[in-house]
């Protein structure tokens, strides 16, 4: 509890400070950064399917981490952002929890269980069904949970059960939560909370416009 | 904490909560009696003196303003004010997922959120999982501060309950039993470390266990408040019971106040010889459910009243404003870091 107020404190210090030099006033609607799609966050969406702000968010999980791969939780990803102006407001909606960005080390048997995990409620809009970057994923809804996974690819190649990656995700995952028990291992490193490294990925790289690619085939 | 400790903590004002079962009754008769034919004059339909409201909402993660489709507590005030108006006997619930999701409320650790739901009137609510997102230990703090009673008779730290199982408040001649559910997966869908040393038991022994002890005290009528959710059950645990799956295996709950799903049951649904009822999520509706005890059975009858039509028929509450407008300033001050 202690070092969640710690890190907390933190990320909020970070925000205020990436302001501040930046020379601009504070407010809930100040903006962050711009995008030219609608970041799709809705809850019936984000926790059934790949979206645009799925893939972003993981993608920048990763940049900022330089992990092999990242994994995060739609029920971590809570609004969706219309075109135009992101606001520091809109960023606290999509992520509301201040949950560390950890990065941690897995096999990618294990990478292949949590997915497999998180994918055993669909389609209910249950909060662990997982984005991704860094790797492509399928399977099917129809299948038995526990053996929906039909193939997992990283880097063009199906993924080596005995190799292992660094994965980026966040700190609730990495407690066990949602039951990814799988994904309780001592961290590697701790970094910002996501909703201030999306800021800041958001200052450097706006305008952003995330497709929907393919990383996530669904077999019904 | 120890129980001594926490003993200590417990308020003046908790203590009279916990030190009974039975709340409300002298305000019920004392209070309203004075003005019971006037308000009755006042309803729809003549004598309302058998009627019960119940007024519900669930999961609002933090929407205490008004958006896009999303009514606020502005006028949740409006309505249940209006409510209150127009019968005498009026019960207003919440279902859980209240204090955590936006800023105006996550900034300040839920006392917005608490302050709202004061002025609004609530009289019981079920912590669900995202409540717990400050630590078990800042909930029982906001429960001081919370007018309303939190309820959960499967929610145990040591051994020992939490929260106070049940409530049966006494309104008007009837005394309504409201007992709490947690969904047992609470204990991970918050983060672990703000539930570590809870243990969230069985939904469906607590609703034996606490059905039986509310009938023997003689209620007109039991009312089960969870965040439980709707729907099918997780097939990977025999333990998450969905509201309607639990149904089919306990009897003696007349009402089941739901929430955790977000769904929206327009006229609720029955199961098991309970009506389930759900109120969607942010605010965007508020549930009503009439209950006429005139023919000796309770008869019941569920809404909705959507955003839409909230803000059309209603308008909203300037107090509650207020509220709003010093969260959003203090949340502003929090946020650059000058607020306390």
């Amino acid at each position: 509890m202690h070092k969640r107020k710690v890190r907390f404190a933190l990320g909020a210090l970070l925000v205020a400070a990436l302001f501040l030099s930046a020379g601009h006033a504070v407010a809930l609607d100040t903006e962050v950064g711009q995008t030219e799609v609608r970041l799709e966050g809705d809850r019936a969406l984000i926790r059934t399917q790949e979206t645009n702000l799925g893939n972003l968010v993981t993608d920048l999980m990763r940049a900022e981490t330089g992990a092999d791969i990242a994994l995060t939780n739609g029920g971590g990803l809570r609004d969706s952002v219309e075109p135009g102006p992101i606001t520091l407001e809109n960023v606290l909606e999509i992520h509301p929890f201040e949950n560390a960005v950890v990065t941690i080390e897995l096999t990618g048997a294990e990478v292949v269980e949590a997915l497999e995990h998180g994918v055993s409620r669909h389609p209910d809009d249950w909060g662990g069904f997982p984005h991704v970057s860094g790797i492509v994923y399928s399977f099917n809804t129809n299948a038995e949970p526990g053996s929906r996974v039909q193939e997992v690819r990283y880097q063009g190649g199906p993924i080596d059960p005995e190799a292992t990656f660094v994965v980026a995700t966040n700190d609730f995952l990495s407690a066990g939560g949602d039951e990814f028990t799988m994904l309780k291992k001592d961290h590697l490193e701790e970094f910002a909370t996501l909703e201030s490294m999306i800021i800041s990925y958001l200052q450097e790289n706006s305008p952003v416009a995330p497709e929907v690619e393919g990383r996530i085939v669904i077999y019904e | 904490m120890s129980a001594a400790k926490r003993a200590r903590k417990v308020s003046r004002r908790n203590f009279l909560k916990r030190s009974g079962q039975v709340v409300g009754g002298v305000l019920a008769t004392g209070f309203l009696g004075f003005d019971l034919t006037k308000l009755a004059a006042q309803t729809d339909d003549g004598d309302a003196s058998h009627k019960l409201i119940i007024l519900h909402t669930n999961d609002m993660h933090g929407r205490i303003e008004e958006a896009d489709g999303i009514m606020g507590m502005e006028y949740v005030r409006s309505i249940v004010r209006d409510f209150r108006k127009r019968y005498q006997n009026v019960l207003v619930l919440d279902a859980g997922d209240t204090i955590h999701g936006r800023p105006i409320t996550n900034e300040l650790k839920g006392s917005s959120t608490v302050d709202c739901m004061n002025l609004v009137g609530y009289d019981i609510m079920t912590p669900g999982n995202h409540d717990f997102h400050f630590h078990y230990e800042h909930l029982l703090e906001l429960e001081e501060r919370w007018d309303l009673d939190l309820i959960s008779a499967n929610t145990f730290k040591d051994g020992e309950l939490l929260f106070r199982p049940y409530v049966i408040k006494e309104i008007g001649r009837y005394r309504i039993g409201v007992f709490g559910l947690a969904t047992p997966a609470t204990r991970y869908t918050t983060h672990p470390n703000n539930v570590r040393g809870l243990d969230f038991g069985s939904i469906t022994e607590a609703t034996k266990r606490y059905v039986r002890e509310l009938r023997e005290q003689d209620v007109d009528l039991v009312i089960s408040l969870g965040h439980v959710g709707f729907g099918a059950n997780n097939p990977d645990d025999v333990e998450l019971l969905t509201s309607n799956e639990l149904l089919k295996h306990v009897d003696g709950v007349d009402l089941f106040v739901d929430g955790h799903s977000h769904d929206r049951l327009p006229e609720g649904e029955w199961h098991g010889g309970a009506l389930v009822v759900q109120a969607y999520e942010y605010l965007k509706d508020i549930g009503v459910v009439e209950v006429d005890f005139s023919n000796g059975k309770p008869q019941f009858s569920a809404s909705l009243i959507s955003a839409a039509e909230a803000t059309e028929s209603y308008e909203p509450d300037l107090e509650v404003s207020e509220i709003l407008k010093d969260a959003r300033q203090r949340a502003r001050e929090r946020i650059l870091g000058v607020g306390s």
